[in-house]
């Protein structure tokens, strides 16, 4: 077919009978569509390919697909200052290093946004999209911080850090908020050291964990917005009446809570002995908990829940690490997908093009080169197109 | 559901001035028309200027097509009271192997579905078009882009080599 007059293009001198060429939102709308890494590629077809990917909306528009598409991306921190990123479709890793830090990185257990706040053992805090490996560093003295959660604040349109620390060394913890763009830390409460939780799960707005007091669990937040901590225990929070090990996670934009019961055990027709993980989902509020899923999966064994995708549930055995998945509809465990290099916990991550460049200053920018392994192509102008 | 003889018909004119008479409820499909419908409930003749009539037929076909299979839906429900998940499911995946093969469109057809789509706001079918076009895309190199969608560069070697040198990250292979 010979046809003058194309569409996917800006400029159409031809133009006849009515045709046009394809708007803004229109290309906009199919590069939703794509892989980050494959938007970003595409900006050398021409200045409008080149335009899109910086535009806001379209920077939302893509976070919320790949919000829907349910977080495909695990996040690992390497023993040195190597950062990688598996996809959980191809399994196909990328690396990165964050320059001059030559220790660990602890990673958060969920990213907000595509976004995650990394610390190493210098108290060196700093921001990363692991997709675009945008890095900026946290502003502020190094303090001992035993827990950094970035949240956004949908009202003022924000995001914040929230960071809980021990600067003395003694009972109280003091908890702190930065508003991203802003050198100060703002005071919003107090802890004590009695207070032990674990979890760190954000969900829209709000970051999670499971408080222990005195043998107690209850269900904290802090509300980004709000700029609140709140508390519930197990007579509103209905998952934390069940006798068994909790781990939160979030499914599919709601929070979850994962139990494994210690006082079921299931067998199956030839003997053989499971455990039983019950998965819980939050509704509208703290008081508001359903069961989605029944899960039988080997017994003696500990299993990190990961993610849910379609109708699957993805699995770290923290025995032989491997990553399995739980297939919901027949009932299935396994087998083995992956084997992670090392024994390590991996959060699980969406892409995402979010860029904080107009929050920060150019000082605050941390260089991130790429991983081992990888061939030096750096701005060589190879094309490694055919590689997806 | 039989379609009722007093049912509205709308003529619809394309930009080489050929007329499609289809049924209100086809034509309400178009978000863009049941819009012009609901400020002015006597209009019977709409002229599209911006879609060629053999465009606008595969609109309207896919509007028909769509039309056909909820009211079908509806008059399952109907009669039995409620709908059978099977069935329902069976309806649901026959529809998107139609949609699947009227998809099957040369890469210049697929343009002007999705310029007509977005110009009548019909949006499954918008999201159709743009689904299929986003497919084509995957996995093309941007010189394989340019080719298949006829688009013209108009970055300079100099800005290219600048855009690539901004993300070197998106241009290196994964292990």
């Amino acid at each position: 077919m010979d046809n003058p007059n194309h569409c996917i293009r800006n400029t159409n001198p031809e133009n006849k009978g009515g045709r046009d060429s394809m708007p803004f939102d229109v290309l906009a709308d199919i590069l939703t569509r794509l892989p980050a890494k494959m938007i970003t590629r595409l900006r050398v077809v021409n200045k409008l390919w080149e335009s899109i990917p910086k535009n806001s909306s379209f920077i939302e528009a893509h976070l919320e697909r790949a919000k829907q598409y349910a977080k495909p991306f695990l996040l690992l921190s390497e023993e040195d200052n190597t950062i990688t990123l598996i996809n959980t479709d191809t399994w196909e890793k990328t690396s990165m290093v964050i320059n001059g830090h030559d220790d660990k990185f602890n990673l958060p257990n969920s990213c907000c946004d595509g976004l995650v706040c990394l610390t190493n053992k210098d108290d060196r805090s700093m921001i990363l999209n692991p997709t675009t490996r945008e890095c900026f560093m946290i502003p502020g003295l190094p303090i001992r911080t035993n827990l950094l959660e970035l949240g956004f604040d949908s009202s003022s349109k924000v995001y914040k850090v929230l960071r809980v620390s021990n600067p003395k060394l003694d009972e109280n913890y003091i908890w702190e908020l930065l508003t991203v763009g802003s050198t100060l830390w703002r005071e919003v409460g107090t802890t004590t050291g009695e207070d032990f939780f674990i979890g760190g799960i954000y969900v829209k707005g709000i970051v999670y964990w499971v408080a222990y007091k005195e043998g107690e669990r209850s269900l904290l937040s802090f509300d980004f917005k709000e700029e609140r901590l709140s508390s519930a225990n197990a007579s509103t929070c209905e998952p934390l009446r069940s006798d068994g090990y909790e781990q939160l996670l979030e499914v599919r934009g709601s929070l979850g809570m994962a139990i494994t019961r210690e006082d079921i055990t299931i067998y199956s027709p030839d003997e053989e002995e499971y455990q039983l993980m019950e998965i819980w989902v939050m509704g509208d509020g703290i008081n508001s908990w359903s069961k989605k899923h029944s899960l039988a999966l080997p017994a003696e064994v500990y299993f990190e829940v990961l993610f849910l995708k379609a109708k699957k549930i993805l699995l770290h055995n923290k025995e032989d690490n491997g990553l399995y998945y739980y297939d919901l509809e027949n009932h299935l465990f396994g087998p083995k997908e992956f084997d992670l290099p090392r024994l390590q916990s991996c959060t699980p991550c969406v892409e995402s093009l979010v860029t904080l460049k107009d929050r920060f200053s150019p000082m605050d920018l941390v260089l991130v080169g790429s991983g081992g392994g990888l061939q030096g192509t750096q701005g060589d102008g190879i094309d490694v197109d055919k590689a997806e | 559901m039989a379609r009722s003889s007093t049912e509205n018909m709308i003529t619809l004119m394309s930009s080489d001035g050929e007329e499609f008479m289809v049924t209100e409820k086809v034509a309400r499909e178009c978000t863009t028309i049941r819009n012009m419908l609901e400020d002015d409930c006597v209009i019977t003749n709409i002229p599209l200027p911006n879609v060629t009539s053999d465009i606008l037929s595969m609109v309207i076909e896919y509007c028909m097509e769509h039309v056909a299979a909820a009211e079908k839906a509806a008059a399952e429900t109907a009669e039995k009271g409620s709908s059978s998940a099977p069935a329902a499911a069976k309806a649901n995946k026959d529809l998107e192997e139609w949609d699947k093969a009227f998809m099957n469109v040369d890469v210049y057809t697929l343009c002007d579905l999705i310029l007509a789509a977005n110009y009548l706001n019909v949006s499954g079918l918008l999201d159709l078009t743009i689904q299929t076009a986003a497919n084509l895309i995957k996995g093309k190199s941007p010189e394989q882009i340019r080719k298949t969608f006829h688009i013209q560069n108009d970055l300079s070697l100099e800005e290219e080599e600048k855009i690539r040198s901004q993300t070197p990250w998106a241009f290196e292979k994964s292990e």
